[in-house]
Order: structure tokens, then sequence, then C-alpha cells
């Protein structure tokens, strides 16, 4: 063997070089942060430092993928091991995503089960009219767990190593959540209450909003999946970005359905 | 960004130097096919050896065919049932003997001293005792006695700059 551990690095790690991105994106999130703060406080002509943090940032985070996807896949500097912390490292904030959402909806079991003297002691509160199980949320709930099908349906035929049912499968998942975030947009254009409409109206759009801003980033990383996988970058089985995008999107797949049981079903 | 320019940079070290002359990108280097990539770790010749090729289209890549750099080492040797980063503790079952002055136990290092944590002779025999090993200076654990000598890894011509 004329392998020489000279030639080579003795250890599985990526020892990560100085990179300009991690110090460009916190002060760009911390832009982001002020100028929206100095928005909600009325601040005149801020709009414009709002946009231009959110352009520095979403452009900070493409270039600093594209390192990483040179890295990995191009470089080769993803062995198992790295994959293994990447794996983690999302796992880890997956469950932040998921304690954040235990808050959202502590703060709507918080107001709904010991409904205050002040909505009338009844939950829905008195005057709001409340959107129905069965109405285009029953829709919605079919969207997502079809979309959670084709998905898994793309994912093993990755796998099996079959790349037209690979691309058709991941474009029909992208495709219902598309159709999925088109119904929201419909169902918040047609509701009877707003976000300021009391309580119920606040918990409602915190929940529902924030789970289709996670949709809409749900669609960004498979939509990337997409066009890494027609593009010859993923194999068969080394597809870490793949893997924690399916991981994103069942996650939020599973909120939907306790949004839907809570917010829709139960709450109303 | 500057992982990629130093590897890039380093790539175009390897090259003979008509060859970076005449391609015209990074890319283009990349893609060039001078050099089979190994199939097997016996064929592993050095870097340039371990640039993947591309899946023939309309499939599904392997790992076989497009895996590249230190993640194509690491599947080359789990391939031939040797785990290359060897990362599991240093066990002499040749000679269980514990390490000497004259014959002491190895341990590679990229530095001129090692950080080891010795478990006695057989492993697992005390608590494990932590120590410098040195290239010039051996350690010695305080409680059993047995002796670490650093020797170094790493680029001949090149040090590493982290």
């Amino acid at each position: 063997m004329n392998l020489t551990l000279k030639k080579f690095q003795v250890h599985p790690f990526h020892l990560v070089a100085p990179s300009p991105w991690p110090i460009l994106v916190s002060f760009s999130v911390m832009s982001i942060m002020l100028t929206l703060v100095f928005n909600m406080h009325g601040f005149m002509h801020n709009n414009y430092w709002v946009v231009f943090s959110a352009i520095v940032a979403i452009m900070t985070m493409a270039l600093w993928f594209r390192d990483i996807i040179s890295e990995a896949t191009y470089l080769g500097d993803h062995t198992l091991a790295v994959r293994k912390g990447l794996n983690i490292g999302f796992i880890l904030f997956v469950v932040s995503e998921l304690f954040f959402f235990i808050a959202i909806f502590w703060a709507f079991f918080h107001s709904a089960m010991a409904p205050t003297i002040e909505l009338g002691g009844v939950w829905p509160p008195v005057g709001i009219e409340a959107i129905g199980p069965s109405e285009l949320p029953l829709l919605n709930t079919i969207l997502l767990l079809c979309s959670g099908a084709t998905l898994t349906w793309s994912h093993h035929a990755l796998l099996g190593g079959n790349r037209f049912n690979t691309l058709l499968g991941l474009i029909l998942t992208i495709a219902l959540a598309v159709t999925f975030m088109i119904c929201q947009y419909m169902e918040y254009s047609n509701a009877p209450f707003t976000i300021s409409d009391g309580i119920f109206g606040s918990v409602f759009y915190f929940g529902t909003g924030f789970h289709g801003l996670h949709i809409i980033i749900g669609i960004i990383m498979l939509g990337v999946s997409l066009w890494r996988i027609y593009t010859y970058q993923l194999t068969n089985n080394h597809h870490v970005g793949y893997e924690t995008s399916i991981l994103y999107y069942h996650f939020v797949d599973v909120v939907w359905l306790f949004l839907y049981i809570v917010f829709y079903w139960w709450g109303t | 960004m500057f992982a990629l320019r130093r590897s890039l940079l380093s790539a175009g070290r390897i090259a003979r130097p008509q060859q970076v002359a005449r391609f015209s990108s990074a890319s283009a280097l990349l893609q060039h096919k001078a050099v089979k990539p190994a199939e097997k770790l016996s064929e592993v010749t050095g870097p340039e050896s371990l640039i993947g090729t591309s899946a023939a289209p309309g499939t599904v890549p392997t790992d076989l065919e497009q895996e590249t750099g230190l993640a194509r080492l690491e599947l080359l040797g789990k391939m031939d049932g040797i785990d290359i980063f060897d990362l599991g503790p240093v066990i002499r079952p040749q000679h269980s003997v514990k390490g000497t002055p004259d014959d002491p136990i190895w341990v590679p290092t990229y530095d001129n001293s090692r950080i080891v944590g010795c478990s006695g002779t057989p492993h697992g025999s005390h608590e494990v005792q932590w120590f410098h090993a040195g290239v010039d200076k051996v350690g010695r654990c305080d409680e059993c006695g047995a002796v670490y000598r650093a020797y170094e890894l790493g680029a001949d011509e090149e040090a590493p700059h982290h």
C-alpha cells in the first residue's frame, strides 16, 4: 500500500478555515432585529434599512451555504464523522424549533383553557367567528399529509438510485407545499378577524403565521435539494442536506397536525 | 471561502507547472482526467487520485463514483475494511508489554508533542493518566511507568496553518 499518513490528515474532522461569513451574518441579523424594532416604534424612512439588512443576510447566507456545498461535494471535507456532527447539530436545531412551537401552544392554551371575563368567559371569545376544522384547514391538512408521502417516495427513490422518481416526487412535494401556502393566503385574506382582534387573533396568527414561515423555509430547503439532485451533486448514500431538509419538512408537517387539532378543531 | 482558495492553490501545486498553465480555470483543473480516480485503497497515490468522476447522465451517482478527497479516502478504506483515521486507543496486542525508554509506545503528532492518556498494560488496568509525550522528550505514566514517545506527521514542505 503506497498510502502514507504524511499525505493526508490523520483525523476525520473538518477544521474550518477563516471565513468572512459568520461575522457578516451576525451583523446583518442584528441589523434586521434593530431595524424591525425601529419600525415597530414608528421610526420614519426605516423600511429601506429593514429591506437592506434582509438582503445582506440572505446574500451572506447564500454565499456561506455555497462554500459549505463546495467543501462537501467538491473538496470531500465531509467524512462520516463530519456528517454525523452535521446531523446531530441539525437535530438540536429542530429540538429548539420544537420548543419554540411549544411556547406558542402554551400561549394558546393559557388563554383558551380559562378564558377571562373580558373574553366573555368563553373560547373562542365573544364576537369572534373562528375558522372551523371542516373548512379550508381540512384541505390544507390533506395537502401537507400528501406532501409528506411524496417526499418519502422521493427519498426512497434516491436511496434506490431512481433519478426520475426522485425528481418527480420532490417536485410534487414542493408543488403541494406551495399550494398549501396559497390556501393559507386565501384563508388569511378571507378571515373575519385580524391579528389585532384581541388574544384570539394574536395567538391564531402567531401560531399559523410562524408555521407558514417554516413551510416557506422548508420549500426553500427542498428547492435547494432539488437543484442539487438535478445537478448530480447528491449521491444515493451521501446527501446530508436532503436528509436534514426532509427532517425539517416532516417536523413542520407534524406541527401543522397539532395546529389543526388545537387551533382549528378543539379551539373552535 | 479561504479554504476553497487554499485548496485550489494546493491543487495547483500538485499539478505539474505546464498543466497549471494549460487550464484556464480551477474547475477545468478539477475536471482534468489525466489521473484516474482511485477505486481501491491500493490505487491511491496522492490527493490528485482522490478526485471522483461524475455519474452517467440520468442516473443517481454512487459514493464510489463521486466521493472526493478525504471522504473518498475514508470510503476506500472502509471498502477494504480499514479505518484510515484509526481513532481507537493505541493497543499493542503483538507484545503486551508496556513502553520502555528503549522501546516506547509511538504516538503520531502534528506538533512536537502530544497529550496522551495511559490506562496501563494490559489496556484498562488503571485510571487514565494524562501527560505530554514529546518528540525529543519521552512521556512517562505516573501510575505504571509506561513510556510514550511522539513522532511527527504532516506534510514535509508545508506546516499546517492553523
